[in-house]
């Protein structure tokens, strides 16, 4: 337990006048995370907003020398990781952060979906999290095509296709997201845009309303009958704020020997004039989708393929958006079986679909 | 039946067939062809040459039977083929230069259909052994329509053209790898099938490289000749001109002169060429130096040498490879080494071979001498690049030592203050 207050400095004195952080630290000595069977789950929120952290000061630094621009964009990547100190590791961190967060991400909403917390009153805090999610691939995609590689560019291109078989208005977002009929340098610079200004900007709104949220209606209890009483929990400050430390400290040396031993590549530049190598796939979060469709014969009752595919994870993604909507047994603080089932089938399905675009892609 | 009988109820079906014609079609009847007409209703070979046209650089042009036969195609009776009407029928066969020179050696008529297309073929076939032994009586030589066709004539950038570069070995093969037809000719009748097997057929016929050399590229196309030994080197140095400049600096060249040697083929063949390696240089089995150059001579002495030269600069080469590949696999980024590599590296190992042609060790030694500082500031770089990937995982255990401490005073005032 917390030990008595000691004396302050007079430096403390005065910014605590200021700010009010001792009212601040006896609210988190007061709140609690619950204790229970499923507490490591609690952490992955944490790490990606660790993780988020990460690619907020990576990338910050990255801006001093990336140079958008068809011309520009793959010599000044270059040049950070062969000529600029340490610029070798600040971009490698910034790609590896990206990819652990968006794990982290999907451990973190799977987490919170089979231990039912998005139940009421906690519907907005779900919301919030699935935009955060939606907000982190695109993070993901857009940011995937600033190095102007080769992989990169003929993944965009895919990725885009993909985006055009949307109903009605796949053409304008195609369109949109290229900034023309094809894949060029003005589809990197505004990529680039997105990813620098406009996703961070809605990102960093999003958070703050998701994490006030958290911090106004706690972490979410399992459902349990009501015959057995709660456990006790773990005051939030400093038990779980050390231990999410810890963790992040430990995430932080996995990266560091992810970074040095297996910095992340560079590969060839684009040359939107060549053909498209072989094994060419988007980044593994979207693979379960890129693969999928490569199953799916040409017509479905008359319909394109691929429209119906594409329509078909709409729908999903649709579901789990509105999944506290749609659990009135979870609402009712009841099991869910049906609903712990369908998300064994989603990450089951995920991850035959990952697993074959990389082992067995046609 | 006879052929005339035959004419005659061609003929007749033809005009059957225009009078049957709809009343709408009849204004137009002026314009028909009736060598088309009739001919297409005649049997083989007679109409034959109607559905050649239907695909031939000619009828494409808006030529007809009349501009190359003569006659009269708006006639539609036998007077059509007249000779009063010019008509000329068929040429014999020691006609058909002159047939077709009548309009491809007239340079203001051919400019209205292609002005880039040459006018002295004719001109040159008559230089040419074909034109030369056709003057003299021989009916059996190549003349126009053996290499290029009669009737369905294309021009040579068309892949189904007789004259396309991947179909001109078939095409010269047709006469010249018929041992019966070439008997009395005293010459071989295994070129084409050597030249199947040679890199320049490899190139041409396997990997469709179209600027690869066919029979025409070296023998010339309309004033086809055998080059003869004085003119060997200039045939092959219309593409290897490098090599043939360094061979006439070179004192083979004077040497092969004295010894009535064929210059490039001696070593590298004729229509069989293989593709070129180092095996060739040298003294060891299979070399080609070893053929005139005896032990202890300076010949020998001098292809020992250059030879070694360049395989040191291969170790060199492959051992700079190795570097790069290691870094790489490292995570390193190398591609400005590897870019360096192949353009500076690489193609100085291809002039040190050009310069074997100029029989000189001392000018092999000195280019290797090029390439081989080339090489090492490669893999200068490859090793420092390497240096660095160590360092970091070295440095590396200071801040992992720093981050697990750190994580154990953590851990350590955690239990502390839940104690």
């Amino acid at each position: 337990m917390s030990s008595p207050a000691k004396p302050r400095s007079g430096v403390a004195e005065w910014f605590d006048a200021r700010l009010g952080i001792s009212e601040v630290l006896a609210f988190l000595r007061h709140k609690t995370v619950p204790l229970e069977g499923a507490t490591i789950w609690y952490y992955f929120g944490g790490v990606s907003l660790f993780l988020f952290g990460i690619q907020l000061a990576t990338g910050l630094l990255l801006l001093f020398y990336y140079k958008p621009g068809a011309d520009s964009a793959y010599e000044s990547v270059q040049f950070i990781i062969t000529r600029v100190p340490f610029g070798w590791l600040i971009r490698s961190l910034h790609s590896w952060s990206a990819n652990l967060m968006v794990f982290a991400v999907f451990v973190h909403m799977f987490s919170v979906y089979f231990l039912k917390a998005y139940r009421p009153p906690r519907e907005l805090t779900w919301l919030t999290g699935m935009g955060l999610l939606g907000l982190t691939m695109t993070f993901g995609f857009s940011g995937y095509l600033l190095p102007w590689n080769e992989l990169a560019f003929f993944a965009t291109k895919v990725g885009t296709d993909i985006a055009g078989i949307l109903p009605v208005i796949g053409p304008a977002v195609a369109r949109l997201l290229r900034g023309g009929a094809e894949v060029s340098g003005a589809t990197l610079t505004r990529f680039f845009g997105f990813h620098v200004a406009m996703l961070p900007a809605a990102f960093t709104a999003v958070l703050f309303v998701h994490l006030l949220l958290i911090q106004r209606q706690g972490m979410s209890e399992s459902i349990r009958s009501t015959d057995t009483p709660p456990k006790p929990g773990m005051p939030f400050f400093p038990g779980f704020i050390m231990r999410d430390a810890i963790l992040w400290l430990g995430v932080f040396a996995a990266l560091l020997i992810l970074c040095t031993f297996s910095p992340w590549e560079l590969g060839a530049k684009a040359d939107p004039f060549s053909s498209a190598p072989a094994g060419i796939r988007p980044e593994w979060y979207f693979t379960f989708v890129s693969q999928s469709l490569k199953y799916l014969p040409a017509q479905i009752l008359g319909i394109d393929g691929d429209v119906v595919g594409i329509c078909v994870f709409l729908g999903g993604a649709l579901f789990l958006f509105f999944v506290p909507f749609l659990d009135r047994r979870a609402a009712r603080n009841q099991p869910s079986p049906l609903f712990t089932a369908i998300g064994v089938g989603i990450i089951g399905f995920m991850l035959t679909m990952i697993a074959l675009a990389y082992f067995k892609p046609y | 039946m006879r052929p005339a009988t035959t004419r005659l109820i061609g003929l007749g079906l033809a005009l059957w067939t225009l009078g049957l014609r709809p009343a709408g079609v009849v204004a137009a009847e002026d314009k028909v062809d009736t060598c088309v007409a009739c001919h297409s209703a005649l049997p083989e070979p007679l109409n034959v040459p109607v559905e050649g046209m239907t695909h031939d650089v000619h009828g494409e042009k808006g030529l007809s039977c009349v501009d190359c036969h003569g006659g009269d195609a708006t006639a539609m009776d036998e007077t059509s083929m007249a000779p009063e009407k010019g008509f000329r029928g068929k040429p014999k066969r020691a006609d058909i230069p002159a047939f077709c020179g009548r309009c491809h050696a007239d340079e203001s008529y051919m400019r209205r259909f292609n002005p880039s297309l040459p006018t002295d073929q004719l001109q040159q076939y008559w230089t040419s052994v074909h034109g030369q032994r056709l003057r003299q009586g021989d009916e059996k030589v190549a003349t126009c329509v053996n290499c290029h066709g009669v009737h369905g004539i294309l021009p040579a950038d068309r892949a189904q053209s007789r004259i396309f570069p991947a179909n001109v070995p078939d095409t010269c093969g047709g006469c010249h790898s018929n041992a019966e037809y070439m008997a009395g000719y005293g010459i071989p009748t295994d070129q084409v099938e050597k030249y199947k097997r040679s890199v320049h057929a490899d190139m041409l016929l396997v990997q469709r490289d179209l600027s690869a050399p066919a029979c025409n590229d070296c023998h010339g196309n309309h004033g086809a000749f055998p080059p003869g030994v004085s003119s060997i080197a200039g045939v092959c140095g219309q593409c290897h001109a490098n090599n043939a400049d360094l061979f006439r600096k070179s004192p083979h060249k004077a040497a092969f002169d004295r010894a009535n040697l064929p210059e490039c083929v001696t070593c590298h063949s004729n229509h069989e060429i293989h593709r070129t390696s180092d095996a060739m240089l040298g003294v060891q089995d299979g070399a080609v130096c070893i053929r005139c150059h005896q032990a202890g001579t300076a010949g020998y002495a001098g292809a020992v040498k250059m030879r070694e030269a360049i395989e040191h600069l291969k170790t060199v080469m492959t051992d700079t490879q190795t570097l790069l590949k290691r870094a790489s696999t490292m995570g390193m980024e190398v591609s400005e080494v590897e870019y360096a590599f192949r353009e500076e590296v690489r193609p100085q190992l291809i002039k040190v071979r050009t310069q074997t042609h100029l029989g000189d060790p001392a000018a092999v030694l000195e280019m290797v001498q090029d390439g081989t500082a080339r090489a090492s500031a490669s893999q200068a770089a490859a090793q420092a690049t390497i240096a660095e990937a160590q360092a970091r995982r070295r440095n590396l255990l200071l801040p992992l030592g720093l981050i697990v401490l750190l994580m154990i005073l953590l851990y350590a005032k955690l239990r502390q203050l839940e104690r």
